[in-house]
């Protein structure tokens, strides 16, 4: 991922994070405050539907304490109640549906102490019947009223009611009345206008938004007497909610989008001024190295980034001095060590000579006569010293080459050089392919090459026998096209160590050795474009891999 | 004839007639205004059986009433009026006419308190109050009772209440005289008594059925003749027992079954039992059928195949005459009672 991509996605995430926090909280509270105050409705509303529930139950019971004090002081119902062959009787069936209107009842239902019903207001025709069960029902709930399903001629209606019994005549007589308990005395047990009540009857499935729940004793012996409760449902229509909600939400996401897309389009912008003058200095940057010093940074830029770039500016420039610094420390380092060992050579090679040439000094002096003989007698060694040095001075002239980098065959070459090899017991392996490209370079300095490789491989076999492979290849395809050298040799091969300084100037391992052979070998080949690689292993031989661009 | 007709149309008792105020208001004013000698209605009444009294063959007294209330006048002919004659009594005299009397019948419009009525005159004309109530309202009866200005008069029983049930195989047995009586004793607040036979809607010979395709009934309702209060309390009173306790083997086995807790009662036009009983509607009716031996079969709401009459109740109008109003009424074999004022108030 880029930094620009990174950068925006950042830019977007830390202009999204404070909204969404803000949203969330928003949200949080504004569902939190209307769960909390939807909740103190509720139970505002339970709390009053439970104490309309027990103040009607308390009332209704206060009318029917009042019915039985007026009825048993009144003889027509006495006589009524007590002789049922009396012409009364049929008051009495009338007696309960115009009381029960008078008193502004939904039911009320005269029953003897069996059970048996006397007189019914609700169903004027219903007596007679056995409905022992509903003061039963009634007696064992707690606060004394239930919730009944009754029957009427139009069908079963719900009511409320409660119960008194009274003594007449030593018989016992019970009376259930109540109001009604229908859909709409239900609902107008809520008096605030977001909440209604609902009647839900045993597993009756409730209506959704139910938000509370108030139990009720249920007494219906017509339909299924095991249904001992109902529930007055409490519902609100969280219509309104929901939606508030959902519009938050929608008005949140879309603002949360749009900042998104803002910050990312902002963020891009953004990183977009930022990175290129980054790119640019990372292209400069990358562009540097010890040989290329030469980049300049400085854009006239006030901001950080100028600041970076004149920071960028002035290590370069140290890094320009360090390195010049360091290629004379180098130079000079190298001059030192090179006119120590010329000094030490031209020593050790003017140091014979310096011996015959007292020599024949002093036998000049003491005994000319045998000039002759002592120099024809020490001439070889001053033939051998002059050797030396002139062998030496070519070794050093060997350090300053001058290239012609037009293309030679390098096939001859390498033959020329197998060739050359004349060392005893060494067995010389060549390897060159029919059609070898030409190499983009000087013959003298590729022979140069090959020669310095071959005699240290000559030199790496120690004296004993043992085998040099010479081989050539061409390698790679178009412009990259290139001619492998291959020579290797079965000596005693180098250590880790030995390896690492290998091509350091004046390191060897041979007692009359230079230490300038690899050196040498790779300064040409840097100047010919090429490289070499080293395959090495103490007592296991070597093998210097070297490539040269093909003309 | 023109106010006899009136008069007839205003007393066409029908239980489910129950025409509009105004056409009750604008026939009695017809009677008032018009000067019709005498006034006709065939209130479905029950005919008289019994022989004239010793002293005036043309008297007769039902044994079911009260003796001083109950006294009518039997005219031997109906057709007396539409052959253009005068109407005559059982001896052949002529019924005298003078101002026609204002007569008014306990089926007025809805929201109409016969009370009222006879405390203030019917409707639109306060100031007449009626020469003649019939009704068969308790609670009117009892009004009446207690005033001295009326003379209530028992009519003969003219009605009987049946049940009526779609599947006739149901109805194991009929109910006994004393659960008859204990119907009109305790369930209807009208004047009643146990049905008495004879019951000739039982025999299909006597009242042969109409071929109507039946069906079975699939809703758990039991009708009764809509606005008749006793057919009300009767449907009331067979659906309390088919769902208690309480023995009463006439119930039919159907109105058990299907009483689940769903039977309930359902107020149905009498013209429309017919169809309500055809279309499986309803699973039974209380509907009343004349006793007038001429007239019983052709009262008869719903007279089909696979269809049974439970024979219920009897039930009697009152007429109350307005003291000192010189109106006088008879009674026709074929139930028509005729109003006449013999003298003027």
């Amino acid at each position: 991922m880029t930094f620009r991509t990174r950068l925006a996605l950042w830019f977007g995430v830390i202009a999204l994070a404070p909204l969404l926090v803000f949203g969330y909280g928003v949200r949080r509270e504004m569902t939190s405050r209307l769960t909390d105050e939807a909740a103190r409705r509720v139970a505002a509303i339970t709390t009053s539907v439970n104490t309309e529930l027990a103040q009607a139950s308390s009332a209704d019971r206060d009318r029917l304490h009042s019915l039985v004090a007026a009825l048993v002081t009144d003889n027509r119902f006495r006589i009524a109640l007590l002789d049922q062959n009396s012409p009364e009787r049929r008051w009495l069936l009338d007696w309960a549906r115009n009381t029960m209107q008078l008193g502004g009842l939904a039911v009320l239902q005269l029953q003897d102490s069996a059970g048996r019903i006397l007189s019914s207001g609700q169903f004027r025709n219903d007596f007679d019947r056995d409905d022992a069960a509903l003061p039963a029902a009634i007696a064992a709930t707690p606060a004394g009223w239930l919730v009944i399903a009754v029957r009427t001629p139009n069908g079963p209606i719900r009511a409320l009611v409660t119960t008194d019994s009274f003594s007449l005549g030593e018989r016992r007589f019970t009376l259930v009345g109540g109001r009604g308990f229908d859909s709409t005395a239900v609902a107008q047990l809520s008096r605030d206008p977001q909440i209604t009540t609902a009647l839900v009857v045993g597993h009756q499935p409730a209506p959704p938004d139910v938000v509370a729940a108030i139990t009720v004793p249920y007494f219906d012996d017509q339909a299924q007497p095991d249904i001992s409760s109902a529930r007055v449902l409490l519902l609100e229509d969280l219509g309104a909610a929901r939606a508030l909600q959902q519009s938050v939400n929608r008005w949140l996401l879309v603002t949360l989008g749009s900042t998104l897309f803002a910050a990312i389009l902002v963020g891009m912008l953004l990183a977009s001024r930022v990175s290129r003058p980054l790119a640019d200095l990372a292209g400069k940057t990358a562009a540097l190295d010890l040989d290329r010093l030469d980049q300049r940074f400085t854009t006239g830029r006030d901001d950080e980034i100028g600041t970076l770039e004149r920071l960028l500016d002035a290590m370069t420039a140290r890094l320009r001095a360090g390195a010049g610094r360091l290629r004379e420390t180098e130079r000079l380092a190298a001059t030192g060590d090179l006119a120590r060992q010329i000094n030490h050579d031209i020593k050790n090679g003017l140091a014979p000579i310096r011996n015959v040439l007292r020599h024949l000094g002093q036998t000049a002096e003491r005994d000319p006569d045998r000039l002759a003989a002592i120099y024809m007698e020490r001439r070889g060694t001053l033939d051998s010293s002059v050797q030396y040095l002139d062998e030496l001075a070519r070794n050093y002239a060997r350090l300053s080459p001058s290239l012609d980098k037009s293309s030679c065959d390098a096939d001859a070459v390498l033959r020329e050089v197998a060739k050359g090899v004349t060392a005893e017991g060494v067995r010389v392996v060549t390897t060159i392919p029919d059609r070898l490209p030409k190499v983009k370079g000087d013959a003298v300095v590729l022979r140069r090459i090959l020669e310095n490789l071959v005699s240290n491989a000559v030199d790496a076999l120690g004296g004993t026998p043992g085998e040099v492979t010479l081989a050539a290849e061409a390698v790679g395809q178009d412009l990259d096209r290139r001619v492998r050298f291959t020579v290797a040799d079965t000596g005693r091969g180098m250590t880790r160590s030995q390896l690492d300084r290998a091509f350091d100037d004046f390191y060897t391992t041979k007692p009359t050795g230079t230490g300038l052979g690899l050196s040498v070998v790779r300064r040409l080949l840097t100047d010919l474009g090429g490289s070499i690689r080293v395959e090495t292993a103490p007592a296991e031989g070597s093998t210097f891999l070297i490539e040269i661009p093909a003309a | 004839m023109r106010g006899v007709r009136a008069g007839a149309r205003l007393c066409n008792h029908d239980p489910a007639d129950r025409g509009p105020r105004a056409a009750l208001l604008v026939a009695v004013a017809a009677i008032i205004v018009m000067g019709c000698a005498t006034t006709r209605t065939t209130p479905a009444t029950g005919f008289v059986t019994s022989s004239p009294a010793e002293s005036d063959a043309c008297l007769i007294a039902d044994s079911s009433a009260p003796p001083a209330d109950t006294v009518y006048a039997v005219v031997p002919t109906t057709d007396r009026s539409a052959s253009g004659a005068a109407p005559v009594d059982c001896s052949g005299r002529a019924i005298p006419v003078a101002m026609p009397p204002v007569v008014v019948f306990d089926n007025s419009p809805a929201g109409t308190d016969l009370r009222d009525v006879l405390d203030r005159g019917p409707g639109a004309y306060p100031g007449h109050r009626p020469d003649i109530v019939v009704t068969r309202d308790p609670d009117v009866l009892a009004y009446a009772a207690s005033r001295d200005d009326y003379r209530a008069v028992a009519l003969p029983w003219d009605r009987t209440y049946v049940l009526l049930v779609a599947d006739a195989d149901s109805v194991a047995t009929l109910p006994s005289p004393g659960e008859r009586d204990a119907l009109a004793r305790d369930a209807v607040r009208s004047d009643a008594r146990g049905a008495e036979p004879p019951f000739p809607w039982l025999d299909n010979t006597a009242c042969p059925p109409s071929a109507v395709a039946t069906a079975k009934s699939t809703q758990p309702a039991l009708a009764y003749d809509a606005g008749d209060p006793i057919a009300r309390q009767l449907a009331e009173r067979t659906l309390a027992l088919a769902g208690s306790d309480v023995r009463a083997d006439w119930i039919p086995t159907a109105l058990r079954r299907t009483y689940a807790p769903g039977l309930r009662i359902a107020a149905v036009p009498r013209d429309s039992l017919t169809d309500e009983f055809a279309t499986g509607r309803i699973a039974g009716a209380v509907t009343a059928y004349s006793r007038n031996e001429w007239m019983a079969c052709g009262t008869r709401a719903a007279t089909y195949h696979g269809y049974r009459g439970i024979p219920l109740i009897d039930s009697r109008a009152h007429v109350l005459v307005r003291r000192g109003s010189g109106v006088r009424f008879y009674i026709v074999r074929d139930g028509t009672l005729w109003f006449t004022r013999q003298r003027l108030p």
